[in-house]
């Protein structure tokens, strides 16, 4: 699962790198095509105003020159002095000067300048006019014609403010001849050239704004797209943890249905025990029956001198354990299924009984009881004989287990507890391992030595307390004893279910 | 004349071991393996007493029981039982119907066996 994890968040690294490359290579793009754009629209704008000076130029020389009236700014154009009638009067006596088409470029290129920023200059490297010398830029571009280009453009700085440059030849018209054929130019020459700068900073601000734009949609969908593979990566995580939490939880319900089904079998497996103990309890007390009479006898007719004599009686001894074994197991089978034998009786009563029976083996073998009974302890609905089993049963375990002991008390509590009657059997014996308590009810469990017990003391209690809808807990550790504490029903209660847990 | 008692079951071993113990004590013992056939000995011969074994092949003891009632026998009857479920419902309505018995649980001893049949045929306490 860890290495599935970190394959997982790997992944999710390359998904992420993959990403970002992919939107810096977009951003990137984006960008030169924004400078392009604004090149370009600044390339467009220039080549425009350049076709227009064109255009007015080739107006201009359509006339052979325009007359405007001289003013302060227009005086006569000096360098055209040799052209006849460059001055003329009108008859109300106004002075009109010729105006060529450079003069009018000129002063067209000043009024763009002073409107929009954009710069015209009309050059060429042999000018007639000083002023009209090109730049190094405008000479590189005129360079260029002379190779045969018909544009050069290029974004420039022009006294610290950018500019799109754009220079076109101009090529010499018929037109032109009046005022250039002196320099010895020709129809087809290329006389020199018109250069436009338009601002970038317009276009540039423009450009700035598409850029940021740019950026803040890319950064927000490249976080967006982070986020939304890590939310995958996330829910995926979470899905596999959900997978593995009902993969466990799925592991735990089985776990759990295996162990019911392990205790169904248990169950069924006891009550088929049961059934055939039960037969063979009942079919062995024929057998045992002539095995006491037949030993008795013979005891009867031996001198009690004679050798025979003990083995006789051990005999005898032997088969009153089989008749016992097989009252137990009668007692584990089917105590407490018959109803008549219900009544309501005493338990303290009982306890004596069972106390009074087994007096000489708790005097001799020097064991302190006691026995506190509350004063309100109501009789209960019992099996009398099932009950007097029970109490000797669990005194009889008791006493084994104190027969090594130090210590040597069986303290007895009765009680009443709501609905219940409560018994307490707390020995100081030799208790028993924590591993081994929760079989201390199977049938056929003991700790006793071979020979001594066969397991079927407590199954029978069981099987007692069970009948009457009580209930059996008990408590112990190897070396402090054993605590049984057993519940019993005041009031009849067949359809109790019975519990026994150990702790 | 010491009294007479007839054991009716169909365990050899336990019929054996009843003539043996109270043949010892003094008494006359009969012993047959069915009910049919302790039928067939009651109605040629006076008993004194009548231990009687439940679980038996043909009629079993309650059947055998009512049927020696029915025939007006009154001698007591004990029955030795090793408390067999299939049998306490029909004991219990035998009970009911007013057919007298006396019932004892297997295992049982000599001593024991001896104590019961001195009280009810001498009278003495055996307990």
């Amino acid at each position: 699962m860890k290495v599935q994890f970190f394959q997982l968040k790997s992944y999710v690294l390359i998904l992420a790198v993959v990403w970002t490359i992919i939107f810096a290579v977009s951003l990137a793009w984006n960008m030169v095509e924004i400078e392009h754009n604004a090149l370009s629209s600044a390339r467009i704008q220039a080549r425009a105003a350049y076709k227009k000076d064109l255009l007015y130029r080739r107006w201009n020389a359509g006339y052979g020159g325009v007359y405007v009236p001289v003013t302060k700014k227009t005086q006569p154009n000096p360098y055209l002095s040799g052209i006849p009638e460059r001055d003329i009067t009108t008859p109300s006596g106004r002075t009109l000067t010729l105006m060529n088409p450079a003069y009018m470029t000129r002063q067209v290129h000043e009024l763009a300048k002073e409107e929009y920023g954009v710069l015209g200059h009309i050059t060429s490297l042999n000018p007639i006019r000083p002023q009209n010398a090109p730049d190094p830029w405008e000479i590189k571009a005129l360079e260029e014609f002379e190779r045969g280009r018909i544009e050069v453009s290029s974004a420039e700085k022009i006294e610290g403010k950018e500019f799109m440059r754009l220079m076109s030849p101009l090529i010499t018209e018929k037109k032109c001849l009046k005022c250039h054929a002196k320099q010895g130019y020709q129809e087809g020459d290329i006389r020199g050239g018109i250069s436009v700068s338009v601002p970038m900073g317009p276009l540039r601000a423009i450009a700035h704004k598409n850029e940021v734009t740019l950026v803040i949609a890319h950064a927000l969908l490249w976080l967006a797209g982070l986020a939304g593979g890590g939310l995958g990566a996330w829910r995926l995580k979470e899905s596999e943890s959900e997978c593995k939490r009902t993969h466990e939880s799925d592991e735990k319900a089985y776990t759990r249905l295996e162990k019911q089904s392990a205790l169904l079998a248990q169950s069924e497996k006891t009550i088929a025990i049961g059934t055939l103990v039960a037969g063979t309890a009942h079919e062995l007390n024929n057998p045992l029956t002539a095995v006491l009479n037949f030993s008795a006898h013979c005891r009867k007719h031996t001198s009690k001198d004679d050798e025979l004599y003990p083995v006789l009686e051990d005999i005898e001894h032997e088969a009153r354990r089989c008749a016992d074994i097989v009252r137990n197991l009668a007692t584990f089978s089917d105590i407490g299924q018959d109803d008549d034998v219900y009544e309501k009786a005493s338990l303290t009563k009982i306890i004596g009984r069972v106390f009074e029976l087994l007096s000489w083996r708790i005097e001799n073998e020097g064991i302190s009881t006691t026995l506190d009974v509350a004063e309100d302890t109501p009789d209960i609905w019992m099996n009398a004989t099932a009950v007097q089993q029970l109490i000797l049963n669990l005194t009889n375990n008791a006493l084994d287990a104190l027969k090594d002991s130090d210590k040597k008390e069986l303290n007895i509590d009765v009680r009443r507890q709501g609905e219940f009657v409560r018994m307490t059997f707390a020995d100081t014996g030799c208790g028993i391992e924590d591993g081994s308590l929760k079989s201390i009810f199977d049938p056929f469990f003991t700790n006793k030595p071979v020979g001594q017990g066969v397991g079927l003391g407590l199954s029978a209690c069981q099987g007692i307390i069970k009948a009457h809808g009580g209930q059996i807990t008990c408590q112990s550790k190897l070396g402090a004893g054993m605590k049984f504490i057993i519940l019993l029903p005041i009031e009849r209660s067949k359809q109790n279910e019975q519990t026994n847990t150990c702790n | 004349m010491s009294k007479r008692i007839l054991v009716i079951d169909d365990d050899s071993a336990v019929r054996k071991s009843f003539a043996l113990t109270l043949d010892d004590a003094g008494w006359q013992v009969d012993t047959v393996e069915s009910g049919e056939a302790g039928i067939d000995k009651l109605s040629n011969t006076e008993y004194d007493l009548i231990f009687l074994d439940l679980k038996m092949p043909g009629i079993n003891g309650v059947e055998t029981l009512i049927r020696l009632r029915d025939n007006g026998h009154k001698i007591p009857v004990y029955i030795i039982t090793a408390f067999h479920e299939e049998f306490m419902d029909q004991l219990r309505v035998a009970a009911d119907e007013g057919y007298e018995f006396e019932v004892m649980q297997k295992p049982i001893e000599s001593q024991d066996l001896v104590r019961i049949t001195k009280a009810i045929l001498e009278g003495v306490g055996a307990y």
